[in-house]
C-alpha cells in the first residue's frame, strides 16, 4: 500500500468532498480528478466502477449448500440440492438433513440410494412440483409414480423428487447437473411460476443499484413499456440460457427431458397492485374509476364495469392488473368465457413480468409459458402443455379452484390431471422410459385407469385449511376474498369435520403473545390428527382478521357455534379498552397482510425499513378489537408524504453541505427551497364503516384524537379504516423523481404513497366506564 | 429539549434520547432487527427511544449525527483515488445519512452533524462526571482521524491533535486479527484473549508496522498493509516479514499464532501507554476519558489504569461506534444549551427496552411452560437460583431494561458459578460454541472486589483486566496469565442482580459469579423475554429466570428444541441470518 503524497491529495479531496456535498455529480468528480491528473485520460473501461454499466448477473450462482458438511464426502461425488453424498459399505447414497415435523421446502425423502432396477425419473421443479400444502402426503412425484406403476407394473418406476420451494433459474440447472449422479432415465422439469421480476435483472424493487439504474434508463428512453420489454427480454434470455444448460446436461448422457408448461389460477385469483404514477392527476382518477368499477360489479352492472375497466386500462396502459381483473369478472358473469380468459391472462401478464409491481404472487405469464414451449422445440424436450390439458379436461378456458388451491399450487385433482400427460409421455417413449416406437396410453386413459391417489381425509382437510390461510395472507382482492376464504374453510370442514378443533386452535395461535410455535395451542395441534405445518402458515404472528371471519362463517354454517367463542378469545387478548394498543407500528394488526408478511422476502427495503407505516393504497385498514362496552380513544399521528427525492440539491442553509467545517453544523429540511408544493388534504377515519373523524394533514406530522362511541363498535373484531386524500396531481414530476433516484441506484416508489402513520393508538376513553372483565 | 443521537450506516447502528439533559433511552438496532452488527438506519431503536420518552417525531428538537459526511467523503475519495480510477460516487453516497434520517425516520427538523472522533470524545468526557480531563479516542477509521487527543474542561471539549488515516491503531490491530484468521470488526477481542498464551517474540517485526512518532503521532508501515485497494487487510510483505502465511479461519492455533497475538497486544499497549503519557503531559490532567473501538481493549485499559500517569480513568461502556450517538447527543446539548448535559458520571447502562412482569406472565401462561411464579418472593427466587448455580447449573438471567453497549451487566446475562471446575468448558461448548481460549468474566460484589482482584477502583462496565489475587480457585474466570475482567457490582447495578450475588456469596463464601452475555454465537444479545425463552432452548440452559419467574429445562415440553430449531430455519430450510458486516476486510463505506 502506498502513501500517495497525503497532503496535496488530501487538500484536493477535502475541497472535492465539500463540492460534492452540494452537488453529488459524477461529472464533477470526474472532471476535477482528471484536471488534477489523478485520473487516466480515457474514461474507465466498461464494467469499471462508475462506468454506469451494470455488473454481470449476480444470480447465476450455484445454490448455497447447507453449512454443515458431512463427516466424509466421498471423492467424485457432489451434493444434489440439499442431499449430501455418503458412502456406506461401498455404496453411494445421498442424504438430506433431518426432516422437521413442521416440514420445509424440500421433499422429505431422507436418502436417495444408487439406482436399482426400476426406471428412475427425476422431477425437478418449484413449490408447485413439490405439492405445496399437500406435501409430503400427496405430491406430483407420488402421483406420477403411481400412474406409471399402475400402467407399467408395480415397482417398475421410481420418481425422485428434487423440487424445491422458491426454486429459481440457476440453482435449478445446478440441481439437474448434479442429479446426473442418480443415473436417471428421464428428467421432468416443472417450473416457471417463479420466473418473475426477481429473475429479470432489471427492477426498481431489487436492491442492486445496477438493476435499478438499468430499469431507469429504459424508463427514460421508452417509458414504462420499454422498461417492461427490457425486463421481459432479459428474463427470456436468462431462461433460455438456463434451459440450454439443462439440455446440455441431459444430452451428455442422452437423457430425455419432459418440460411442463405451468398453468395458473385464472378464475379464482386476483392480483391487486398500486397503480403507477400517471401523468397529471391520472393516478387519482384511476383510483376513482377502480372504486366505481368494483361497486358496479357488486351491483351486477357488468357492462358499466367493462366501460370503467377500459378507462382504467387507457389510463394505466395495461401496466397494472386491476383493469383486466374487472374485465375478467364482468365477462365471466356475462358468459363470455373466452374474453374472460383473455382478460385474466392479461392480468397475470401485466403483473410479474413487467418488473413494475412488487406485491405479486408467483404465476407463470404467457411469455414464460412461451419460453418453455420454445425450449422444448429447440432442445427436443417433450412439452406437456398444462393450459391445453386443463382446458381439455374441464372444457373450460378459465381454470380455477377445482385445480388450484391458490394462485398456482395444485389441488389433488390438479396434480392428477397435470401428471397424467407426463406419465403418458414417459410411457410412450418420447420421454425415454417406455419402449420406443410403441404407442402408449393417452393421458385420458391413464386418468381413467389409475385409482385416485390415496389420501387421508384429515390430510385433505388440513391442506384446504392451509389454502384458506395462505390465501388470507397472499390474496389482495377487492372482489372475491371473503367468499374464497370461506370456501376453503367449508371445504376443509366437509373433508373432515374434526378439523373444527384445529380451526379453534388456529384462533389460539393468532392470540398467542409469544412465538406461536411454542404456545400450548401449537403443542395440542401438533399432537392432533390435524397438525398444521409451516407451509400451512402455522408460524405467522399476525391477527389474520379476514381468516378469522371466514372461519367463523364456515363453522357457523355447519352449525358449530363459533362467533361468540372467537370474539371472547380475541377480547381477552387484544381488547384495546382493557390494554391500549399501537395498531400501525408492526404488521400485527394490519388488515391487509400481504405487504406486512411478504415484503421482507422480496427485499423491499424501501417500504419496509422505515419508522412509519406507509400506505400504498387509498385506504389502510387495521384490526380494532374491543369489548364494545366502553367508548374508545383513538390517537393518530400521520402525514402526507412528500415525494422522496434523492436530496440532490440540499438547501443553502445547510452548514454540513457548505464550507463551514465547524462542528455541530446543522441542516434544516423545513427550509428546503427546492421542495415541490407541500401536500395537503383531509384524512378520514372510520370504524366498521361509521365515520369517526377527520384530520387536516400536510407534509409534517399531525396528531388528532377522537372518541369512538361504544355504539359504533361490535364486541370483538372491528375494522378501523384510514382513508387518504388523493395523491398529488404532479404525476410526471413524481415519476421523474423516481427515475432520478433509480438511476443513482437508490430505491424509489413508482406509485403514489398516500400517507404515512407514525402511530395509531387505541385505548379506553378517559373516564369512560371500565368494561366488565379484567381490570384496565 | 429533546435530542436524538444517532450513529449509523457503518456498523452497530444505534440511537439514544437525551431529554432535558437526561439520558432516557439508548439501544442498538441489532437487538430489534436480530441482525448482528446491523448497520442500517436504526428505525426500530429510534421508535423505541421516542416511545420511552413518550414523544412523537414532532417533539424532537434536534437530531445529532455522529459523523461529518463531507469529511468522511473526503477520506473515502482519498482512499479510492488509486490506480487512477474513478471513485464510485453512488456507492459512497455522502447524502445518505441526511436522506435516510428524512425518509426512514420520517424526521423533518434540524440535524446537527458532529465529527466522528469528537463524538467519541464527547461520549467519554460528557458522561465521565469529571470536571476536567484529558480525552483520548482511538479507533479503526471514521472520517480522517483515527486517534484524537483532547481536553475537557467544564462544559467545553476541545480537540488538540489528531492522527489521520491511513495511520490507524485500530486498523493495525484488525489487520493482524485478519492475518490470524479471525473476523475483522468483531473478533478483535478473541485475539486479545489469545495473547496471554503466547510470548512477545514478534514485537520487533511488528514495530515495523506501527511506528511511533513525535508528540501524539504514529504511522503505519504501509507496505505491510493492503486495506486500501486489496481484498484483504494485509499485504504479501507482511507474510514475508513474519515468515508465515496467514492462518485460515478455523485452522489450528499454533505457538506462532499465540506469540503473534501476544506481540500485537504488547505493541498496542506500549504505544497507547506512550501516547497516554504524552497526553497527560500536554493537558496536565490526572483524569483520563477514553472512547473509540480500541478503548474496548480491556487489557490495554487495565495497563493504562495501572501504569499510566492518570489517577482516574473513565472508559465509556459503549466505546465503539455504538456509543457515538451518546457523544453526538451530548454535543448537541452543549451547543444548544450552552452547558454540558450533566455533571454526573454514567453509572449504569440499563437504557433499553424491558418486558413487564405482566407481559412475562402472559407469555408463560400461553406457552404452558411450567414456570414457578415467585412474584413477591424475591428471597426464595435468589436462594433457588444461587443454589442451582452452586450445583453447577448454567442459568439465563433476564431482568429489567436491556443494557446499552456490547456487555451484558446483569440484565441480559447467562450466569454460572466460577467455583465449578469444568464450567468454562461447558459454557464454551454448549452455549457460546466459541474458541476455548478465553475465560469468562466475573461479576463481583464491589465491597469484596479487592479481596479477589488487584483492583483499587470500581469497574462497573467490565472494561479493564486486572490480576486475580483470590484465595479461591477460580478457573472459570482466570486467564492463563492470572488476569480477569471483573464487573464490580455496586448499588447502581440492578438491585436484583446484586441481591442474587449476595445470596450466592452467603451460600458459598464466594462473592462473585460468572456473567456472560445472553445470546448464542452469532446472534445479538436477547432483547425481549420471548427471545430469552428461545435462547434458553437453543443454548440448553439449565434454567431461566424471567423477571420473577423461574423455568427449568427438564420441565419444558420435549418438542421445543426441535420446534425452535425449525423456527430458526424457516420453511425455506436452514438459512440462518448472517452477520450484517464484511468479515474479511474493514469496510470503508
Ligand atoms: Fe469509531
Amino acid at each position: 500500500m502506498d502513501d500517495r503524497d497525503p497532503d496535496s491529495l488530501k487538500t484536493l479531496c477535502d475541497e472535492l468532498a465539500r463540492k460534492l456535498m452540494r452537488n453529488p455529480s459524477r461529472q464533477l468528480l470526474e472532471m476535477t480528478l482528471r484536471h488534477s491528473g489523478r485520473l487516466r485520460p480515457a474514461a474507465g473501461a466498461p464494467g469499471s466502477p462508475g462506468s454506469g454499466e451494470p455488473s454481470p448477473q449476480p444470480s447465476s450462482q450455484p445454490p448455497s449448500q447447507p453449512s454443515s458438511q458431512p463427516p466424509s464426502q466421498p471423492p467424485g461425488r457432489r451434493p444434489i440440492s440439499i442431499w449430501q453424498p455418503r458412502e456406506v459399505n461401498g455404496e453411494w447414497t445421498f442424504v438430506r438433513p433431518a426432516v422437521s415435523q413442521l416440514g420445509d421446502g424440500y421433499c422429505q425423502r431422507r436418502e436417495i440410494a444408487e439406482r436399482k432396477t426400476a426406471r428412475r425419473i427425476c422431477l425437478v421443479g418449484e413449490s408447485v412440483a413439490l405439492g405445496f400444502l399437500y406435501a409430503p402426503h400427496l405430491t406430483p412425484a407420488l402421483v406420477l409414480e403411481q400412474q406409471l406403476n399402475a400402467l407399467a407394473g408395480a415397482g417398475s418406476h421410481e420418481v425422485v423428487d428434487l423440487s424445491k420451494s422458491s426454486e429459481s433459474l440457476f440453482p435449478l440447472t445446478e440441481t439437474v447437473e448434479s442429479a446426473l449422479q442418480l443415473e436417471p432415465d428421464a428428467f421432468v422439469i416443472f417450473v416457471g411460476n417463479n420466473w418473475n421480476f426477481q429473475e429479470s435483472d432489471t427492477s426498481p424493487y431489487i436492491p442492486v443499484p445496477a438493476f435499478r439504474a438499468r430499469f431507469a434508463r429504459a424508463l427514460r428512453q421508452g417509458g414504462v413499456a420499454a422498461a417492461r420489454a427490457l425486463g421481459r427480454r432479459l428474463l427470456q434470455d436468462k431462461a433460455a440460457h438456463a434451459m440450454q444448460l439443462v439440455a446440455k446436461a441431459a444430452a451428455a448422457r442422452s437423457i430425455p427431458v419432459v418440460v411442463m408448461v405451468p398453468e395458473v389460477n385464472l378464475a379464482d385469483w386476483e392480483t391487486r397492485q398500486p397503480v403507477l404514477w400517471r401523468s397529471g392527476d391520472g393516478a387519482a382518477r384511476w383510483h376513482a374509476l377502480y372504486e366505481r368499477a368494483v361497486s358496479c360489479l357488486a351491483r351486477a352492472e357488468y357492462e358499466a364495469a367493462l366501460e370503467l375497466a377500459s378507462q382504467m386500462l387507457a389510463l394505466d396502459e395495461g401496466t397494472g392488473p386491476s383493469g383486466f381483473r374487472i374485465q375478467a369478472t364482468a365477462y365471466r358473469a356475462l358468459g363470455r368465457a373466452e374474453d374472460a380468459a383473455r382478460a385474466a391472462r392479461a392480468e397475470v401478464d401485466s403483473d410479474v413480468m413487467a418488473t413494475m409491481c412488487y406485491l405479486h404472487c408467483p404465476q407463470a405469464t404467457t411469455a414464460v409459458q412461451e419460453s418453455l414451449r420454445q425450449a422444448g422445440r429447440e432442445h427436443g424436450f417433450t412439452v406437456v402443455d398444462l393450459p391445453s390439458v386443463f382446458a381439455a379436461h374441464s372444457g373450460d378456458s378459465l381454470p380455477g379452484r377445482r385445480y388450484f388451491v391458490d394462485y398456482c399450487h395444485l389441488t389433488t385433482e390438479g396434480m392428477t390431471v397435470a401428471m397424467a400427460p407426463v406419465a403418458a409421455a414417459l410411457l410412450r417413449g418420447d420421454g425415454g422410459a417406455g419402449v420406443a416406437g410403441v404407442a402408449g396410453p393417452t393421458w385420458e386413459t391413464i386418468l381413467a385407469s389409475t385409482p385416485p391417489p390415496p389420501l387421508a381425509p384429515e390430510v385433505d382437510a388440513v391442506a384446504k385449511l392451509g389454502a384458506a390461510i395462505h390465501s388470507a395472507h397472499r390474496l389482495q382482492a377487492l372482489t372475491i376474498k371473503g367468499e374464497l376464504l370461506e370456501h376453503w374453510c367449508a371445504q376443509a370442514l366437509a373433508a373432515s369435520p374434526g378439523i373444527a378443533e384445529a380451526m379453534f386452535e388456529l384462533v389460539e395461535l393468532r392470540c398467542s403473545p409469544g412465538p406461536a410455535l411454542l404456545s400450548r395451542a401449537a403443542q395440542r395441534n401438533l399432537a392432533s390428527r390435524y397438525p398444521l405445518m409451516l407451509q400451512h402458515g402455522l408460524q405467522w404472528q399476525n391477527l389474520d382478521a379476514e381468516l378469522l371471519e371466514a372461519l367463523c362463517r364456515a363453522l357457523e354454517q355447519r352449525g358449530i357455534p363459533a362467533r361468540a367463542r372467537i370474539s371472547r378469545r380475541l377480547i381477552e387478548s387484544f381488547a384495546v379498552d382493557l390494554v391500549p394498543s399501537e395498531l400501525a407500528a408492526s404488521g400485527f394488526f394490519r388488515w391487509e397482510l400481504y405487504e406486512a408478511l411478504f415484503a421482507d422476502a422480496l427485499n423491499i427495503d424501501q417500504s419496509r425499513h422505515r419508522a412509519a407505516y406507509r400506505a400504498v393504497q387509498p385506504a389502510s385498514s387495521f384490526c380494532l378489537v374491543a369489548t364494545g362496552e366502553s367508548d374508545l380513544e383513538l390517537t393518530l399521528c400521520a402525514r402526507l408524504p412528500q415525494i422522496d427525492r434523492a436530496i440532490d440539491h440540499p438547501n443553502e442553509h445547510s452548514n454540513e453541505h457548505s464550507n463551514d467545517h465547524s462542528n455541530g453544523h446543522s441542516n434544516d429540511h423545513s427550509n428546503d427551497q427546492a421542495a415541490p408544493a407541500a401536500p395537503a388534504g383531509v384524512v378520514k377515519l372510520e370504524v366498521g364503516g361509521v365515520p369517526i373523524g377527520e384530520l387536516s394533514c400536510g407534509a409534517s406530522w399531525g396528531t388528532a384524537r377522537w372518541r369512538v362511541p361504544a355504539t359504533a363498535l361490535r364486541p370483538g373484531l372491528n375494522k378501523l379504516t384510514v382513508r387518504w386524500p388523493p395523491p398529488t396531481a404532479a404525476g410526471e414530476q413524481a415519476l421523474v423523481a423516481a427515475a432520478e433516484r433509480l438511476e443513482r441506484g437508490l430505491a424509489a416508489d413508482l406509485h403514489p404513497v398516500f400517507g404515512e402513520i407514525f402511530s395509531l393508538v387505541a385505548g379506553r376513553w378517559p373516564g369512560a366506564a371500565a368494561p366488565v372483565g379484567r381490570p384496565p | 429539549m429533546n435530542i436524538i443521537g444517532l450513529s449509523a450506516l457503518y456498523h452497530d447502528a444505534s440511537c439514544c434520547l437525551l431529554k432535558d439533559g437526561e439520558l432516557v433511552a439508548a439501544a442498538s438496532e441489532e437487538r430489534f432487527s436480530r441482525l448482528k452488527f446491523d448497520p442500517r438506519m436504526p428505525v426500530q431503536a429510534f421508535r423505541y427511544c421516542l416511545e420511552a420518552g413518550g414523544l412523537l417525531p414532532t417533539d424532537i428538537d434536534v437530531v445529532a449525527y455522529y459523523e461529518s459526511p463531507s469529511k468522511k467523503l473526503s477520506r473515502q475519495l482519498w482512499a479510492q483515488v488509486s490506480d487512477h480510477k474513478l471513485p464510485d460516487l453512488a456507492r459512497l453516497d455522502p447524502l445518505r445519512p441526511e436522506r435516510e434520517i428524512r425518509e426512514r425516520l420520517g424526521y423533518l427538523g434540524p440535524i446537527d452533524f458532529f465529527d466522528h472522533h469528537l463524538s467519541h470524545a464527547a461520549s467519554a468526557y460528557y458522561f465521565s462526571g469529571f470536571p476536567e480531563a484529558a480525552v483520548l479516542t482511538v479507533d479503526g477509521v471514521g472520517e480522517w482521524a483515527t486517534t484524537s487527543y483532547g481536553r475537557g474542561s467544564g462544559d467545553d471539549l476541545e480537540q488538540l491533535e489528531e492522527v489521520e488515516f491511513p495511520h490507524s491503531i485500530g486498523l493495525f490491530y484488525s489487520t493482524i486479527t485478519s492475518y490470524l484468521g479471525f473476523r475483522v470488526n468483531s473478533d478483535e477481542y478473541k485475539v486479545m484473549g489469545l495473547a496471554p498464551y503466547g510470548k512477545p517474540t514478534l514485537v520487533e517485526p511488528l514495530r515495523q508496522l506501527l511506528i511511533s512518532q513525535p508528540q501524539g503521532q504514529f504511522r503505519l508501515g504501509l507496505e505491510f498493509f493492503d486495506f486500501l485497494g486489496g481484498p484483504r487487510m494485509y499485504s504479501q510483505r507482511l507474510c514475508e516479514l513474519l515468515g508465515q502465511p496467514a492462518r485460515a479461519r478455523g485452522a489450528e492455533l499454533t505457538t506462532f499464532h499465540k506469540d503473534l497475538a501476544r506481540s500485537l497486544q504488547t505493541v498496542l499497549e506500549d504505544v497507547l501507554l506512550e501516547k497516554a503519557r504524552y497526553l497527560a503531559d500536554r493537558v496536565g490532567s490526572r483524569s483520563l476519558c477514553m472512547g473509540g473501538g480500541v478503548a474496548l481493549n480491556c487489557v490495554a485499559n487495565g495497563r493504562i489504569a495501572r501504569e499510566g500517569p492518570f489517577a482516574r480513568v473513565f472508559v465509556q461502556p459503549a466505546a465503539g461506534d455504538t456509543g457515538g450517538c451518546l457523544g453526538a447527543a451530548a454535543l448537541a446539548h452543549r451547543k444548544h444549551r450552552g452547558v454540558r448535559h450533566t455533571q454526573k458520571r454514567l453509572t449504569h447502562v440499563c437504557l433499553g427496552p424491558e418486558t413487564s412482569t405482566e407481559q412475562v406472565a402472559r407469555l408463560l401462561a400461553d406457552t404452558g411452560a411450567p414456570a414457578r411464579d415467585l412474584r413477591g418472593r424475591d428471597e426464595e427466587l435468589f436462594d433457588e437460583v444461587a443454589g442451582r448455580l452452586e450445583r453447577g447449573q448454567v442459568i439465563g438471567w433476564f431482568q429489567g431494561r436491556m443494557e446499552f453497549g456490547p456487555r451484558a451487566l446483569g440484565c441480559r446475562s447467562i450466569l454460572a458459578s466460577p467455583l465449578v471446575p469444568d464450567i468454562r468448558e461447558r459454557l464454551n461448548l454448549l452455549i457460546k460454541k466459541r474458541e476455548d481460549f478465553r475465560p469468562f468474566a466475573p461479576s463481583v460484589l464491589a465491597e469484596h472486589a479487592a479481596e479477589h482482584f488487584a483492583l483499587d477502583h470500581a469497574s462497573p462496565f467490565m472494561l479493564e483486566t486486572c490480576q486475580v489475587i483470590s484465595k479461591l480457585a477460580l478457573p472459570g474466570i482466570t486467564h492463563v496469565d492470572g488476569s480477569a475482567r471483573p464487573q464490580t457490582v455496586d448499588e447502581h447495578a440492578h438491585p436484583r442482580y446484586r441481591a442474587l450475588i449476595r445470596r450466592f456469596h452467603q451460600r458459598t463464601g464466594c462473592p462473585l459469579i460468572i456473567n456472560t452475555s445472553f445470546n448464542v454465537a452469532d446472534e445479538p444479545i436477547v432483547c425481549t423475554a420471548e427471545e430469552a425463552l428461545l435462547c434458553m432452548v437453543k443454548a440448553s440452559l439449565d434454567a431461566l429466570v424471567l423477571d420473577s419467574f423461574l423455568l427449568v429445562r427438564e420441565d419444558l415440553p420435549e418438542s421445543w428444541p426441535h420446534l425452535v430449531a425449525t423456527l430458526q430455519g424457516g420453511y425455506h430450510g436452514p438459512a440462518s441470518k448472517k452477520s450484517a458486516i464484511e468479515e474479511n476486510l474493514y469496510t470503508f463505506v
